[in-house]
């Protein structure tokens, strides 16, 4: 859905059935006498409408958030420094990030791709909480899941009559938490990872009255995936299962291989007065008639040409005296 | 009632409150650019003056700063207090972050119940505690 371009290994499959029905439902011109339209241009004329309209209220939506975002006052508590200086080191990085206090929030959050901020609730964390609240939101920085998020909003942008795309988005927000909470919870021992399941089930107990869009939550915005990454967690999932998840990506790159190699297309029957199937070297050969040449499709004239180009240069050429029989 | 119940901080008064609340103890205008260098000298008087008037700071003394009196400051306002006002009158208006796909995604989401989830999720921490003790 994201390339909807043809390649040079790209198989067209014909379709007489199916394809040409949709096509010819597509074609159907509705109108008047002096100004018609198809169905198929009156829903593409919906289509980027509808993803105009949404590309402008999600960018407006966007801009005031951050602008509201910028305006929260810091988050003084607990010793936030030191612990994003310890977290940087562990992860050999240096970026610098920006706490903001925003009561009512539903789960600390992150946001923003060039200078991130993030959001932390009301709540009192200890020093062990906050250490693994802000390297789970830091995390997320690094593994540039804002850029993935904004990648998936563009799908829903272009692609908005679509359901499957915000089943999409839902899925990859969940993989999206379930790879930060693998990379913050492999080196921990079983204390560790306790304490971390404890820390956000301390998130989702506080009040919640703000869900934010354009944010990636602590605890995550959706209920049912929680169950799901607690039993990753506990069970250390990922770890003992490395090569299942090569197998799932080997599987994930076939098949987004195969979804572009192949297309369907309608095939009419060309019986148009004047036109011709395309010559084949199989179907189709010349015959030298004095300057120009007969074209011959499956046994019949269909025309002729003074220089041969194009597809024609493939085909056979004969004089006069040679004219294949219909066993040749 | 203060005079702060009404208003919103713009973003240098914020960036001059959140030094005086990061440094949780009083402090002269000489003071603010050293914390913060995006801040000027005639920006920090001048938006001093403003928060003074607006009561979002309060002066604690007059000391001496070299060979010249001048006044600390300290904030009459915590940034929980601030942060409450400025979430009730700017994001919580009902849309306004809430949208349409979030609510529809909130209530299917919501088929059971949170709170009988975060329960089942502790006895599922415990679990795996007894069998780690075993």
């Amino acid at each position: 859905m994201a390339l909807p371009v043809e390649f040079h290994f790209t198989k067209s499959f014909y379709s007489k059935h199916i394809m040409t029905a949709i096509m010819d439902f597509l074609d159907f011109k509705i109108g008047t006498e002096t100004y018609r339209l198809s169905v198929g241009q009156i829903l593409l004329a919906l289509w980027i409408t509808g993803a105009i309209f949404r590309l402008l209220s999600t960018v407006n939506k966007y801009i005031h958030f951050s602008y509201i975002i910028g305006r929260l006052p810091g988050y003084f508590k607990g010793n936030i420094q030191p612990i994003m200086d310890r977290i940087n080191s562990e992860l050999g990085r240096q970026s610098k990030f920006d706490i903001r206090l925003m009561p009512y929030l539903e789960t600390p959050a992150i946001f923003g791709i060039m200078h991130p901020k993030i959001l932390m609730p009301s709540t009192h964390y200890t020093e062990d909480e906050l250490y693994y609240i802000l390297k789970h939101e830091m995390l997320h920085y690094y593994h540039h899941d804002m850029l993935v998020k904004l990648f998936c909003e563009a799908l829903c942008i272009i692609y908005w009559w679509n359901p499957c795309v915000f089943l999409l988005q839902k899925m990859v927000i969940k993989i999206i938490e379930v790879n930060v909470d693998n990379s913050v919870t492999c080196q921990l021992d079983e204390d560790g990872r306790t304490s971390y399941l404890k820390c956000i089930l301390k998130s989702m107990r506080a009040s919640k009255k703000i869900k934010a869009d354009f944010v990636i939550t602590f605890s995550g915005s959706n209920v049912s995936s929680i169950r799901q990454r607690f039993e990753c967690i506990l069970d250390n999932y990922w770890a003992a299962r490395k090569m299942r998840g090569a197998c799932i990506t080997v599987l994930s790159i076939l098949l987004f291989y195969i979804s572009i190699s192949i297309i369907f297309e309608a095939e009419y029957e060309c019986n148009i007065p004047g036109t011709f199937d395309y010559p084949t070297p199989e179907t189709s050969y010349l015959i030298k008639n004095g300057k120009y040449y007969d074209i011959y499709v499956k046994g019949e004239r269909v025309g002729d040409i003074l220089e041969i180009t194009g597809p024609f240069t493939e085909l056979k050429i004969y004089n006069e005296k040679e004219i294949p029989t219909n066993e040749e | 009632m203060k005079k702060n119940e009404d208003s919103i901080l713009s973003k240098r008064e914020l960036d001059v409150m959140n030094v005086l609340w990061e440094a949780n103890k009083p402090l002269i205008a000489s003071d603010i650019p050293k914390a913060n260098a995006n801040l000027s000298i005639n920006t920090v008087q001048a938006v001093l003056k403003k928060l003074l008037q607006k009561d979002f700071i309060k002066i604690n003394d007059i000391v001496h700063s070299g060979t010249v009196l001048t006044r600390s400051y300290l904030p009459a306002i915590t940034p929980d207090e601030y942060a409450l006002k400025y979430v009730k009158s700017e994001i919580f208006p009902f849309g306004k972050f809430l949208s349409k796909t979030q609510l529809i995604n909130t209530l299917f989401d919501n088929t059971e119940n949170e709170d009988g989830l975060i329960e089942e999720l502790e006895k599922l921490i415990q679990k795996q505690k007894k069998k780690k003790s075993k």
